[in-house]
């Protein structure tokens, strides 16, 4: 379960174009449950999602996993942690170039003390999960938006992490790609894994066990 | 190799392939660098070595008269003097000088053969025929390249002329090996007595005295040295140099030449160094983005200076290794073109010579040094500093 | 695979280097093991027979003083003597006298 109380990003603190981006954000998100966060354009919902996949660190404000205060991590136990723990879906996709779509999915293996060749196996079953299977060895620059963040979705999750993040995953993608990310999210839930999604899209917002409305920076209400 | 670190080593070679473009352009820079700074210290140091070679055997001192602050002919009567100080072994005169053949110099240079310890059945240095004999005048022994530029060899007749203005025949007797050519290639040996004839020098003079001390005991061969110098030194217009003095010399005249191709290599090396940077910062934005993306994936900050240390030492090395390889082939296969006439001079006959090569683990260091240490700087420094912010703030900075 | 080839290079070349230097230590230590007797009359190599000039086979410096023949007031007499390249003191007895 992850907790986070009063947390806080301010950009540019004590500089001329101070930023707070997310103020006093408390929110909590059970395992085995999708956790939605709605809100317009420039609310603070990927500064929040950075924040809570460790991509970022709080200005001030605690982040508690299964009880653990992870703000409190060095750089180096944040990188374990991250390793470990999350899978990060992200907003612009951000795939590899100059590698093909099972290479990508593979690199997160490359932190680990694991022989990558080993979970070749799993990468190619994880893309054709996700409608892949035929375009398992084309290159990055051949693939579609919506192709490209499957892709994104199975290197999320290559290393079975306990908690994936995916900050608004269907902004550049097309229909038959969001229903399909969609439906695997779903399944997620049933793994037991603990989801975070940021989104502006209702068929995705859906799926939430529990949905936080965000509004410049600060959470309004959940339901 | 542990899991981790075999995967950091393939993702490492990765960005190598990947950055095509970059790698190659950081890989001719460097290799070029490493040519031109191994080819001209392989010789250099080839040249220095050979120098030691030959001082080894050298005299001990060499003893040249002095007028009017420039060298002159020594007087006779300073070899028996010299011979009377203790510890002195023998007194060599020799009467040396430069002939004409052509636009081409020679060194003609004439030996006593009665007082130094020669034994003819020493090994000498020669391709074909036999060493002088003192009772044997007119002959002469050749180095190769006088002997390839006059097409002479054992049994032809030399004729050189004078200056003044006669011309003497002399017997090729013997032609020196290619393997000596680095310190005979453009003489021509002969009898004293005929050098003082073709040089008109008196009887009275020689053109310097060889001297060679013997020391009952090698801990005492220094001070010896000093000794039988100042000695020297005290008579009238001589002057004496030490082993020391002429090795400073030679490797004044091959330091300042190599000098010379140093600050084209400094000029190469800051272009390079200037090309590898811009390579570096034009994929700065995709590298900044990389680190970002990778420490989001589970990368820890010292993994990232891993996979970039191996892969500026991968780079370096290859660089390095291809450039000390081109170096070696251009020194010791092709003899160095253009690069041997230049460091031991353009206007003296060196057709067919072999330029003395060493390859040291000094140099070869040193051009490793010269080839990882820049793309060091150039990638692992900003690497560390976009893997010790957020990687959100990477990866969005790269993407602004 | 391609990985492997990099580092195969790389590895490969290195080995060539290396072997270089270890033949090439080898076959200088074998030389300065080899008695040479003409090494010991000539003594240096033939630029330094000569009056320790660097001008004898200098490029640049040959033309110059070629050009000049070292005569007075020429270039040639201070590189021809050789003394200031190699810090050989001459003259160095000179005394001051006179009015006090």
């Amino acid at each position: 379960m992850i907790e986070c109380s009063n947390l806080t990003k301010i950009y540019n603190l004590g500089k001329k174009h101070q930023v707070e981006a997310v103020t006093d954000a408390n929110v909590v998100a059970k395992n085995g449950a999708i956790t939605v966060f709605v809100g317009p354009s420039g609310c603070g919902k990927t500064t929040l999602m950075s924040m809570l996949g460790q991509l970022l660190t709080p200005t001030r404000g605690k982040i508690l996993v299964d009880g653990e205060d992870i703000t409190a991590y060095s750089d180096g136990w944040k990188a374990v942690f991250r390793r470990e723990n999350v899978g990060f879906v992200f907003q612009h996709i951000n795939l590899m170039p100059n590698l093909n779509a099972v290479e990508n999915v593979m690199i997160p293996l490359l932190a680990h003390d694991v022989e990558p060749a080993d979970f070749k196996e799993k990468a190619l079953n994880l893309l054709d999960n996700l409608g892949l299977a035929e375009r398992s060895y084309f290159a990055v620059e051949q693939l579609s938006g919506g192709q490209q963040q499957r892709v994104a979705v199975a290197r999320a999750l290559i290393t079975e992490p306990n908690i994936v993040v995916a900050d608004e995953p269907l902004t550049f993608v097309d229909e038959a790609s969001a229903r399909t990310i969609t439906d695997f999210f779903g399944k997620l839930r049933e793994q037991g894994k603990t989801v975070l999604i940021s989104t502006h899209v209702s068929n995705l917002a859906k799926l939430a066990d529990k949905t936080y409305i965000m509004k410049d920076g600060k959470i309004l209400g959940n339901s | 190799m542990k899991g981790r670190l075999k995967n950091l080593l393939n993702y490492s070679v990765n960005c190598i392939l990947r950055y095509k473009v970059r790698t190659i352009v950081i890989l001719v820079c460097l290799s070029v660098a490493a040519t031109i700074f191994s080819s001209v210290a392989f010789m250099k140091d080839g040249l220095a070595r050979d120098g030691q070679l030959s001082l080894k055997y050298a005299p001990d001192l060499t003893v040249q008269g002095i007028v009017a602050g420039r060298q002159a002919f020594i007087e006779t009567s300073n070899i028996g003097i010299i011979r009377g100080i203790g510890g002195v072994n023998d007194v060599v005169p020799r009467i040396w000088g430069y002939g004409n053949v052509g636009n081409n110099l020679l060194v003609i240079l004439g030996i006593d053969l009665r007082v130094t310890t020669i034994n003819p059945a020493e090994p000498y240095p020669l391709e074909s025929g036999v060493f002088l004999n003192p009772q044997r005048n007119n002959t002469v022994v050749i180095g190769k390249a006088v002997a390839d530029l006059l097409d002479a060899r054992v049994g032809s007749i030399l004729t050189i002329l004078s200056e003044s203005n006669q011309a003497r025949q002399y017997d090729v007797i013997g032609v020196f090996n290619s393997e000596s050519s680095i310190y005979n290639a453009d003489m021509i040996l002969m009898n004293i007595n005929d050098a003082r004839s073709f040089f008109k020098v008196p009887d009275d003079k020689v053109t310097d005295l060889s001297v060679h001390v013997t020391p009952t005991d090698p801990g005492n061969y220094v001070p010896l040295l000093d000794y039988v110098a100042r000695e020297i030194s005290g008579r009238p217009n001589v002057r004496v140099l030490t082993k020391d003095v002429l090795l400073k010399a030679q490797e004044t005249t091959y330091g300042a030449r190599s000098g010379f191709f140093s600050v084209v290599w400094y000029i190469i090396l800051i272009a390079v160094a200037l090309i590898a940077f811009n390579q570096t910062v034009v994929v700065g934005h995709e590298s900044k983005f990389e680190v970002g993306l990778l420490k989001a994936l589970g990368f820890s900050t010292s993994d990232i200076i891993k996979v970039r240390l191996m892969e500026s030492a991968i780079l370096g090395i290859l660089a390095g290794s291809i450039g000390l390889t081109f170096g070696i082939v251009y020194d010791v296969v092709l003899n160095a073109p253009v690069l041997r006439d230049f460091m031991l001079g353009w206007a003296v006959l060196y057709p067919t010579f072999t330029v003395p090569v060493y390859i040291s683990v000094q140099t070869v260091l040193l051009a490793y040094a010269i080839t990882i240490v820049p793309i060091l700087f150039a990638t692992v420094i900003p690497s560390w500093l976009n893997a010790t912010v957020d990687p959100d703030i990477a990866m969005r900075g790269a993407r602004a | 695979m391609k990985n492997m080839t990099i580092l195969l290079i790389a590895g490969g070349l290195l080995a060539i280097v290396a072997i270089s230097c270890a033949v090439s230590e080898i076959s200088w230590s074998a030389k300065e093991n080899v008695y040479d007797p003409t090494r010991k009359l000539v003594g240096l190599p033939s630029i330094a027979i000569g009056n320790l000039s660097p001008s004898a086979r200098v490029p640049g410096l040959e033309v110059l003083c070629t050009g000049f023949y070292d005569a007075p007031g020429g270039y040639c007499g201070y590189f021809t003597d050789g003394v200031p390249f190699i810090d050989f003191p001459t003259g160095g007895n000179i005394t001051l006298g006179g009015v006090e």
